[in-house]
């Protein structure tokens, strides 16, 4: 089925083809909403709201872009909006329980550029970690990351080249 | 830090940072449904509630009748007989409003189906024939969902109507012409003028409708 006929089916309430739309899109979204929040629960939720919006968008889409940018461009916003809560919600409970804990969940013990390494993506901005993520880790091309996150190419090989700079300062004050 | 060490630290990056495990699909997915379901209740039973509105215009076009009926006739002698409804009364008008609702639908569908391979200009597709294939996409919905759809045939003619109008609905006006010439040929293979135009004639409803 193309991509023109299962929008169709799916605007038309086709519960056959809902499935169909949710598995075409939802290994890469889960994967690139757990790269983001290294949280299970996290990366569920992420990805439900995702498919939520998209189903509740899919009329205004105009078949402009492909399906599956169309979807990241939801799924990016739907992520880093909701990292922006957490780490809201975080940093106040950390403040007031536990002064020492502040930032990511994830590294736990582990050997010492396991640890340089998480903290190296971690220090990046979110602008910068998303680009790192979805090109070095999940695979994504600069157009199809220019397209999730709305901004020109150029932009995306920028932000990436910028990520590379501030992980080798951080890898190297290590 | 050499290009060779960075490289290999992005590697280890992938094996690493935030390794995915395996998504849960059903999981997510039972989590969607009942999500959409709570944030639209009925959603996907909205034909079948709606369609509810039919046996209760027939059966309110019964009592108003009945009530007519004991209004203007005189009451007969007693007789001290019961009488009863016969259940072939209410079956009559019944069919007689879906018999009304099919013949409006599928004129409408013809009229629009007919203006729109004549070639619409796009502002026409983006406004006054996407609202009307809208309008009718529901109608195709109800009617799916109704008891005239009993007839596989008509169940047929239906379902692809049902994906015509959804694709008509979907057009913009800045829409490309391969993508109107895309269900024009839909229309054609699918020969849906055809069976629109027999099903329409007057006198050639399925049996009950």
């Amino acid at each position: 089925m193309d991509e023109k006929h299962l929008v169709a089916r799916v605007l038309a309430r086709d519960a056959e083809a809902e499935r169909a739309f949710y598995e075409a899109h939802v290994d890469r979204v889960y994967r690139l909403a757990y790269r983001m929040a290294g949280d299970e629960a996290l990366a569920e939720d992420f990805t439900q709201d995702t498919f939520l919006r998209a189903f509740d968008r899919l009329p205004g889409f105009r078949g402009e872009a492909r399906l599956s940018t169309w979807i990241h461009s939801i799924a990016v916003s739907v992520i880093l909006n909701g990292l922006r809560r957490v780490k809201r919600r975080r940093d106040r409970e950390t403040c007031v329980e536990h002064p020492d804990a502040l930032g990511h969940r994830n590294p736990g013990p582990g050997p010492e550029t396991r640890i340089g390494l998480t903290r190296a993506i971690d220090g990046l901005t979110d602008k910068l970690r998303v680009v790192l993520l979805m090109h070095d880790l999940e695979g994504y091309t600069h157009e199809e990351i220019a397209g999730a996150l709305g901004i020109p190419v150029g932009t995306s090989k920028a932000r990436l080249s910028r990520a590379h700079d501030k992980m080798r300062r951080a890898l190297a004050a290590c | 830090m050499s290009e060779d060490r960075f490289d290999e630290i992005l590697r280890q990056a992938r094996e690493t940072y935030h390794r995915p495990p395996k998504p849960p699909r059903e999981a997510i997915w039972a989590a969607i449904e009942r999500r959409r379901e709570r944030e639209s209740p009925g959603r996907r039973r909205l034909p079948r509630r709606r369609w509810i509105c039919w046996p209760a215009a027939a059966a309110a076009v019964l009592v108003l009748g009945i009530a007519i009926g004991r209004v203007w006739t005189p009451a007969p002698p007693p007789t001290g007989i019961i009488e009863t409804e016969t259940p072939d009364a209410g079956r009559g008008e019944a069919s007689a409003l879906y018999r009304l609702a099919m013949e409006r639908y599928l004129g409408q569908a013809d009229a629009l189906l007919t203006r729109f391979r004549a070639g619409s200009p796009a502002g026409e597709v983006n406004g006054f024939l996407s609202d009307w294939a809208h309008g009718l996409l529901v109608e195709t919905r109800l009617l799916l969902d109704s008891p005239a759809a009993d007839d596989v045939e008509l169940r047929r003619l239906l379902t692809d109507l049902e994906l015509v109008l959804a694709q008509i609905v979907q057009l913009s006006g800045d829409s490309r012409g391969d993508q109107r010439q895309w269900i024009r040929d839909g229309l054609e293979k699918r020969e849906i003028m055809t069976r629109l135009r027999s099903q329409a004639a007057p006198g050639d409803f399925p049996k009950g409708v």
